[in-house]
């Protein structure tokens, strides 16, 4: 399952700041928001998670804020901020042109010795 | 933290580099999410079994954190190293000047010393030209010369 991994390890960045592009979230919250979201399908753990997320917060694409919790606990909550919100964007529109062209490609299908899909038409 | 939360938190943080940075955050935050699910569960119901569900093994948590972040671990110990270069470049030129500044203060105080001995010299010299009994010795001339006692042992 090294390709799953693959997969998860190209779009990490892109799946942490669209949750924070949703809200204010602190480590734990964010891998709970990804497997609910997607249904059990990506979970990313925490190790995995946080070295992503300082390399996002040196490229000030998102910032850090200490909230205490109670009476001596303290959460670290990320936020995105605008210079992370234009590379979320970005991110975006490039993943869903790969995904499209990823997708096109897949759906060919060969009929009388010809390949056909949606890219060509169908014809 | 309980036994089994201290455990768990041991075991991440012997398998960690103790010289990261990048480490000693991880553990600080990983401390962080021991101490929410504690408060989520009560200390009474952690147990090693539970954080393991949740988080993993530790070598498994170590092991995708080293992985991740493996390029910004390289990056910190050749940061380390030069920063230690520096340090060691630093200590050779500080003694390097120490021993000359030493030398240049040794040649300093010697020719003070020099000077004074001169000087003190020169005025003991003038001292006794201008004394009574130099005044009389100066007529004295040779006959002044102190005679040696010769002693003979039989």
């Amino acid at each position: 399952m090294k390709y799953r991994d693959g997969f998860k390890k190209g779009s990490l960045e892109l799946l942490l700041l669209k949750v924070l592009s949703i809200k204010d979230c602190y480590g734990y919250e964010i891998t709970q928001l990804l497997k609910d979201h997607s249904k059990g399908a990506i979970s990313v753990p925490e190790g995995s998670m946080y070295p992503a997320l300082y390399k996002l917060e040196e490229g000030g694409y998102i910032s850090n804020e200490k909230r205490l919790i109670g009476k001596r606990r303290e959460r670290v909550y990320y936020h995105l901020e605008p210079k992370g919100y234009d590379y979320l964007q970005e991110m975006t529109k490039a993943y869903w042109e790969i995904a499209r062209g990823i997708s096109s490609i897949l759906k060919w299908e060969e009929k009388d010795g010809a390949l056909y899909g949606e890219v060509s038409g169908g014809n | 933290m309980a036994h089994y939360t201290e455990k768990f938190r041991e075991e991440i943080k012997d398998q960690l580099p103790n010289d990261s940075k990048i480490a000693e955050r991880f553990l600080a935050d990983m401390d962080a999410n021991i101490s929410d699910f504690m408060d989520e569960f009560g200390e009474d119901k952690v147990t090693y079994l539970i954080l393991v569900k949740r988080y993993g093994y530790p070598e498994q948590i170590v092991a995708n954190f080293m992985e991740a972040c493996s390029q910004d671990l390289l990056r910190e110990q050749v940061e380390l190293c030069q920063q230690k270069i520096n340090e060691l470049e630093a200590t050779v030129s500080s003694s390097k000047r120490f021993r000359r500044n030493t030398f240049v203060a040794a040649v300093a105080a010697c020719a003070v010393w020099a000077v004074s001995i001169f000087g003190a010299a020169q005025y003991y010299q003038v001292q006794q030209t201008n004394s009574p009994a130099a005044s009389n010795m100066i007529g004295v001339g040779v006959d002044y010369m102190p005679a040696y006692t010769v002693t003979t042992i039989e």
